[in-house]
């Protein structure tokens, strides 16, 4: 019994340091790993934020002291000249505007045109879906640049087979086929879903939308719901994740687009084609601009997108784990 | 059986409704898409003369003797651009695995690194074209590495280079170190997207593998190889075919500067085209035998 109490005592005393050993290796090495994080995360974070501060800190700067080296990141004296200057330059309430008229409706209207498209593509069988498929693939592989130049001449005479010459010959009337500096160039894309970067919208939308319940599909149908109705009242309702996804991507790439209304739009200046002929001339022309209001044109070009995006932040990263983006 | 006939008349009328509703986008990618790619290939065989309205006349296959032959520097931008292609994949990749990993787990501050670290799919294009021209990414650590410049923000940088130098590494070592180092914020800044598709993968793989692979008695590294990266195989996929899109198609590599030259400043458009089609066919090589790699090497390995 004796015997038994004390082998009882050394196991248990045994267990109890080796665990109290193990919990203290166990606590010291999770402080070297979240040390380690926090380092390599504060050190990656300030790379990625160097930018932006730098942006904020040389626009409010007074253009006198751009050069001191004693400031490095809290000027000496504010200023809001530089933003000033960077107004004039962007030519600013013209090209906002113009930024919402060409970009951002066509960036919504794209946003529904995709949601349709996709929703034919992946809710329905029909022959011809697997070229279709695959053509949604090419659009996302094939670049916006190789398409651009046969687009311009398609723009500057638009004849799709011959249609509208038809119309012309049958019904004696002048159609002016020249879509190049109309905003028909931009919105004609977005509508027919191929506009900026349509083909991973439809790929995220599609994901999505053929991983919801067969189930839903067929009550909807069962109550007499037809497919334009079962759209719009169970589909577009259940499916907002995908929809937060596809609009904030869209509206970012629409934003920070250049090509497009650079190349079909001469005359409706956007705040991206703005910022790059600013940013060309200054280096170009020997323009005197100093780089402090080109940091505050920069600052004033991502602000919306920044708050844009900071609004909406939290619930995207939830959104875009919830999407099946990835499978 | 009259009746299962009339049962899949009516849902094979209910499906030729996804005709209405691709309808526009068959339509645009007629337009838009199909007409224009096959256009820009003939344009790879043909002479166009701006100053007429465009007009094309066909001359076989001279552009391309052009380019390869008379032009000095598509060759060795072309090489410039793949081998950025293919030096900068690994890196990319691993690093948002990396961040994938880190911002997935548990920690104090992860709403705000998570915020942080989606900032590079924001602020893209000319904004940080300019930003580089100002000097404004050289962020003090990396100043050195990507020589200076004019800069005056260099002060308590670490001279990687010298680093570099005393180390005593094989020359090809130290130059490729170098070369990565150079670009370093390019690298970081084009993770975005893939950490956030990696972090995507990663909330949905279930508890219970993990569960699995700690009674099994698995370590941190074992569980990653073992459960994470074969449950993020479709994932790394399209991380893959992402990235390298990205990377071929960015506008400061330098076969693209030099035909976006050619295209929007002196308004060459035959060999211009010939020389992205030549670009993306070797691209499209390169990344159909890394993908091809990866579903022989890994996926077959782990299913």
């Amino acid at each position: 019994m004796t015997k038994f109490n004390k082998l009882k005592q050394f196991t248990l005393s045994g267990r109890e340091s080796s665990l109290s050993v193990y919990k203290v290796r166990k606590k010291t090495v999770s402080l070297i790993s979240s040390i380690a994080r926090y380092v390599f995360l504060i050190a990656f974070s300030y790379t990625l934020l160097y930018p932006i501060l730098f942006m904020i800190s040389h626009a409010i700067r007074d253009p006198m002291f751009f050069n001191d080296p004693t400031v490095q990141w809290i000027p000496k004296a504010y200023t809001f000249s530089n933003f000033q200057s960077a107004w004039v330059v962007l030519q600013m309430p013209t090209s906002l505007f113009n930024t919402i008229t060409v970009e951002v409706i066509s960036s919504l209207i794209s946003i529904i045109a995709c949601g349709v498209a996709a929703y034919g593509l992946a809710c329905f069988k029909f022959r011809g879906q697997g070229i279709l498929n695959a053509l949604l693939i090419l659009l996302i592989l094939v670049p916006f640049s190789m398409t651009l130049i046969p687009n311009f001449v398609n723009y500057y005479n638009f004849d799709f087979l011959g249609l509208f010459t038809l119309i012309e010959k049958i019904f004696k009337v002048e159609i002016d086929t020249n879509l190049l500096d109309t905003l028909w160039a931009v919105y004609l894309p977005s509508i027919t879903a191929v506009g900026l970067k349509s083909g991973l919208c439809i790929y995220i939308y599609r994901q999505f939308y053929r991983a919801l319940p067969k189930e839903l599909f067929e009550a909807a149908w069962i109550d007499g719901a037809g497919p334009l109705l079962t759209y719009v009242r169970i589909v577009v309702p259940s499916s907002g994740v995908a929809l937060l996804t596809v609009s904030l991507l869209s509206i970012i790439w629409h934003w920070n687009d250049y090509y497009i209304a650079q190349m079909f739009l001469t005359n409706h200046r956007t705040m991206a084609v703005e910022l790059n002929d600013f940013f060309m001339h200054h280096g170009l022309d020997g323009v005197v601009v100093s780089a402090d209001s080109c940091m505050a044109a920069c600052l004033m070009f991502v602000t919306p997108m920044l708050v844009f995006y900071l609004i909406l932040q939290k619930r995207f990263i939830a959104s875009i784990s919830a999407t099946g983006i990835v499978g | 059986m009259k009746l299962f006939q009339k049962q899949s008349n009516l849902i094979r009328n209910r499906n030729r409704w996804g005709y209405v509703f691709c309808a526009h986008w068959i339509l645009g990618l007629a337009m838009f898409f199909v007409v224009p790619t096959v256009t820009s290939i003939y344009y790879v065989f043909s002479n166009i003369n701006v100053g007429q309205g465009m007009k094309t006349t066909w001359v076989g296959l001279e552009n391309l003797h052009y380019i390869f032959n008379s032009d000095k520097n598509f060759v060795n931008n072309m090489a410039a651009s793949l081998s950025y292609l293919v030096t900068s994949l690994p890196i990319i990749l691993s690093l948002s695995m990396v961040l994938a990993l880190i911002l997935n787990s548990k920690f104090r501050g992860r709403v705000v690194f998570r915020a942080i670290f989606f900032l590079p799919v924001i602020i893209t294009g000319s904004v940080v074209m300019m930003l580089m021209t100002n000097n404004a990414v050289n962020a003090p650590i990396f100043s050195a590495a990507s020589g200076g410049g004019e800069s005056t923000y260099t002060e308590g940088a670490i001279n990687f280079q010298e680093i570099l130098v005393n180390l005593d590494l094989p020359a090809q070592i130290r130059t490729l170190i170098a070369g990565y180092l150079a670009k370093v914020f390019n690298l970081i800044w084009s993770c975005g997207i893939q950490t956030i598709l990696f972090l995507a993968g990663l909330q949905s793989i279930t508890a219970q593998l993990y569960e699995v692979a700690k009674i099994e008695g698995a370590n941190r590294w074992e569980t990653f190889w073992f459960i994470e990266v074969p449950m993020l195989r479709n994932i790394i996929m399209l991380v893959l075919l992402y990235t390298m899109i990205d990377l071929v198609t960015e506008r400061s590599t330098p076969l693209m500067t030099q035909v976006s030259n050619l295209m929007y400043k002196q308004m060459i458009y035959d060999r211009s085209s010939a020389m992205l089609w030549i670009y993306f066919l070797c691209a499209g090589a390169i990344m159909g035998l890394i993908l091809f790699l990866y579903n022989r090497l890994c996926i077959k390995k782990w299913e």
